[in-house]
């Protein structure tokens, strides 16, 4: 049984991978890989969100704190390690900063749901909607979203 | 598209190129068979294809040309001033014709009415043959004034061709065939090369640089070969994006002939280096400040012809155009033998638009003044033409030219000529940059835009700086540099603020760059090295951000931002514009009575700026022990004489020099003896405290500046320094009137 409401395909295989206490997902056909941390170079007066740009083989890629960009905590603070969820979006390639790497779960589309009411800050904007998942629920990014950073402040 | 229609509109496109100077040559040389007959082919073989492509509008048009130009071949008609325009018109439509078709497939919308009607028009309008009646002397377009060619061209003559296909005509349907060993390349496809070649550079360097440390003699040699080989392809790639600067010096002939048509002018062209190899993102960005430039130089440098007559020069004026190469860059050379610039006009007008001080105007010498030329604004044409001399241009000539990292000089000797200088990079992706270090932090410079380092050390250097309004500036050989810090405008202090700040640290460097005519020091904490960097775009979520022109990757395998040299300089104009902006008005009202020469109290101010009174209304100059300071109505006040006088401290009262933060050598001023102006007018008398008197000089009070804060009448240079004339008028009525007192009354 299916109703026809949203563009979500009935089944898909998502990326998972954790910021703070959530577990958040991307459509895997939107990343291009998974990296260790890397050395970035800051950019003065970027958007807050820009942590920095680093060289993927040659590559100058920007680098964008998801729990900066999420406004929510980072699971912990200081010289925490963070993955790369290297994205790519139209002409655009970005690493997302991420705490931690998940599984790639397949998602059915009856387990779709509009985003928790519970969502605050600009995450409201940032999420497509929610699976329900047997531990938990998995959050949709909308990499659309993330990356346009035209309405957020230099960070300095 | 198609790639058969791709392949015409390139095709066309080169040819019409190629028309175009033919039909100015034969403008000169009408009886040129040869000339017409390789226009008339060309035309000829674009009618003939766009029929094939059902291309009607195209055809019609190129069908008028072509009719038009088989009399002209048939010497039924002279190519005069007006065939030679019309058929230049038909050229223009055609183009427009091509990028539509270019654009969407199809050949679109092209309002072709007028430019038939004026081919078909003289067409059935009779002439005199050449062959008849050679009068070559009065013909010619870039030869012949434009007064002249009003008389030329309506004599009748008796119809004598009947429009029979020549003989020439069948041979000519086919292209000159182009060089067996020559291959049509999409540029998409070169853009590509270049852009794997650069990234081949970057592991190039990582590679070597590892290799240095790595102590292996086997790769070492390995990393010497890879380095050699890969300098080579960077070449041989660089080299397949080269174009000659033909592709727009083929454009001048007619743009001469058009601008002196309209100006009445005559001038010959001539080109030197059309061969001269440039990156075609060069080359693209490079045409349109050549075309002002040739403009320019036959609009306002040559003179017309009765002016060059009575001033002994042949009639027709002369612009050559040389490009070549000089060490990496190419080096075009725009000169005319025209009126010059009289380098004291510019002072003039510079004077009038408050460009300079007239002091600096006038110690400057000719060639600097006249690079003045290239300020907004500054344009010492006396007339305005439709063509230019609107005041804008040389200026965003400048800065097109420089956004790409090249350079523009100007030189001129009145009644002899002018020549424009453009140095260009013979490329942009892969340019020298000086690494400089601010805050850890390591940024790119292109080499192009640095003149030279500066250390700051501990005694030489730093006793060069100097404050203007609270800014730094820095004293080399004589001229004043606007100091800005690169920590500063990248935030990497962590606060926002852009405004001026204090003097450079000791052990800085400061970078002279160039741009926008200004050099001005750009302070870095330390500088590496130069090397030869790749240039990558800044990705479009940072596309916002000024000051960065992109990015690169170092030998280390860092990213590493590009600076927009350009752009911190527009940083600190900004400063320096505003200082101007908030102070011009009062300018005007306090320069005039300033200026006589009289006696001036000078004294300094705790960061060691000079300022000064004039000696007129200063009745006495005391020492006051600080114990006897006292305060009555929110005034700090003395007892002098047996009245009240209320104090005010200068430099704290001046708000810039308030919001310093004050340091700990400052405070003994307030500790140790108090040294106070009296100053007096009919009205109140009040203490002014200073810092340190430092002396009284006769000097001709001639503001050279607006002042740029509150009380501040102006600045001038005083015994060698800049010093602030104090409006203590100003100062004195804001202190006390402000806060209410009456002044020396009932304090």
């Amino acid at each position: 049984m299916r109703e026809a409401k949203t563009a979500v395909p009935d089944r898909r295989q998502l990326m998972t991978f954790s910021v703070g206490d959530a577990s958040y997902g991307l459509p895997i056909e939107q990343v291009l890989e998974v990296l260790n941390d890397r050395p970035l170079t800051p950019v003065p007066l970027a958007p807050r969100s820009v942590a920095g740009l680093m060289n993927l083989r040659g590559q100058v890629v920007p680098a964008i704190d998801l729990a900066r960009r999420l406004e929510v905590a980072a699971a912990a603070t200081g010289g925490r390690k963070q993955m790369n969820v290297v994205i790519r979006h139209g002409e655009s390639v970005v690493s997302l900063l991420v705490d931690e790497i998940g599984d790639v779960v397949d998602v059915e589309e009856a387990d779709f749901q509009q985003p928790p009411e519970t969502l605050r800050g600009s995450a409201r904007d940032l999420i497509h909607g929610a699976y329900r998942l047997e531990d938990g629920l998995l959050l949709l990014l909308d990499a659309k979203e993330i990356l346009d950073l035209e309405g957020e402040s230099a960070s300095c | 598209m198609d790639e058969v229609i791709r392949e015409f509109v390139a095709e066309s496109r080169e040819n019409l190129q190629r028309m175009e100077q033919e039909l100015v040559l034969l403008e000169t040389k009408p009886d040129d068979a040869e000339t017409v007959a390789d226009i008339f082919r060309t035309i000829h073989t674009i009618k003939g294809t766009c029929g094939f492509f059902e291309f009607g509008g195209l055809e019609a048009v190129a069908h008028a040309g072509e009719s038009l130009l088989s009399k002209v071949r048939d010497r039924v008609l002279v190519p005069d001033a007006e065939v030679i325009s019309a058929l230049l018109a038909l050229i223009d439509a055609v183009r427009s014709f091509l990028a539509n078709i270019d654009a969407t497939g199809s050949e679109g919308e092209v309002d072709t009415a007028r430019v038939i009607e004026r081919l078909s028009a003289l067409e059935r309008e009779q002439r005199q043959t050449p062959l008849d009646q050679p009068e070559e002397g009065e013909r010619g377009g870039v030869d012949v004034s434009a007064g002249a060619r009003e008389d030329i061209g309506a004599t009748p003559v008796e119809e004598n061709a009947d429009s029979t296909p020549p003989p020439a005509r069948q041979q000519t349907a086919t292209n000159p065939a182009p060089g067996q060993s020559s291959v049509r390349l999409d540029v998409g496809l070169l853009d590509t090369m270049m852009g794997l070649v650069g990234e081949l550079v970057l592991a190039r360097n990582q590679v070597v640089e590892h290799a240095a440390h790595a102590g292996s003699p086997s790769l070492s040699a390995v990393s010497q070969r890879l380095n050699v080989v890969t300098s080579r392809l960077q070449e041989t790639v660089m080299q397949t994006r080269m174009q000659p600067i033909d592709t727009i010096f083929g454009a001048l002939p007619r743009l001469v002939r058009d601008t002196s048509l309209a100006g009445g002018k005559r001038v010959r062209l001539t080109l030197d280096g059309s061969d001269t190899e440039l990156d075609r993102t060069v080359i693209e960005a490079v045409k349109d400040p050549l075309t002002h430039l040739v403009r320019n130089a036959v609009d306002h440098g040559i003179e017309a012809p009765p002016v060059r007559h009575r001033a002994g020069k042949a009639e027709e004026g002369h612009v050559h155009l040389h490009a070549s190469h000089e060490n990496g860059q190419v080096i075009i050379a725009i000169s005319d033998d025209g009126a010059g610039i009289d380098s004291d006009d510019i002072r003039a007008r510079a004077l009038e638009l408050g460009l300079a001080e007239e002091d600096r105007l006038s110690r400057a010498s000719d060639s600097e003044i006249l690079q003045l030329a290239f300020s907004p604004g500054l344009s010492t044409a006396r007339r305005i033409t439709n063509v230019s001399g609107r005041g804008v241009g040389l200026d965003v000539v400048r800065n097109n030219i420089e956004r790409i990292g090249g350079s523009v000089d100007l030189t001129s000797t009145p009644g002899v000529g002018t020549t424009v200088r453009i140095r260009l990079p013979m490329t942009l992706a892969i340019i020298q940059a000086l690494l400089v270090r601010s805050r850890g932090q390591r940024f790119a410079i292109p080499q192009l835009s640095t003149m030279e380092l500066v250390g700051l050390d501990a005694g030489g250097a730093s006793r060069h700086i100097e404050h203007v309004h609270a800014a730094p500036v820095f004293r080399l050989r004589g001229k004043l540099l606007p100091i800005i810090h690169l920590a500063d405008q990248l935030g990497l202090d962590g606060d926002g603020d852009d405004g001026p700040r204090g003097a450079p640290a000791q052990g800085q460097v400061l970078v002279v760059l160039r741009a926008n005519d200004r050099e001005f020091g750009l302070a870095v904490d330390a500088v590496d090295e130069t090397q030869e960097i790749v240039v990558k775009p800044l990705s479009r979520l940072l596309h916002r951000i000024p000051i960065l022109a992109g990015t690169t990757i170092l030998g280390d395998g860092k990213v590493a931002l590009i600076l927009d040299v350009a752009a911190l300089a527009q940083r600190a104009n900004v400063i320096n514009e505003r200082r101007e902006a908030i102070l011009s008005p009062q300018a005007d009202g306090v320069a005039a009575p300033l200026d006589a020469r009289e006696a001036v109290l000078l004294f300094s101010s705790p960061d060691d700026g000079r300022m000064a009174i004039p000696l007129t209304d200063v009745a006495h100059l005391h020492t006051v022990d600080p114990a006897s300071v006292e305060r009555a109505g929110g005034l700090e006040v003395i007892q002098y004489r047996g009245e009240i006088l209320p104090l005010i401290r200068v430099h704290e009262a001046l708000d810039e020099r308030r919001r310093r933060p004050r340091r700990a050598e400052e405070e003994p001023s307030r500790s140790s003896t108090l040294f106070v102006v009296i100053y007096a007018t009919p009205q109140r008398r009040v203490g002014l405290v200073v810092d340190r008197i430092v002396d009284i000089v006769e000097e001709t009070l001639e503001v050279q500046r607006p002042g740029t804060r509150d009380c501040v009448a102006g600045t001038m240079v005083m015994r060698g320094r800049i010093t602030e004339i104090l409006d203590v008028e100003g100062l004195v009525s804001r202190m006390l009137d402000a806060e209410d007192v009456a002044a020396g009354g009932d304090v």
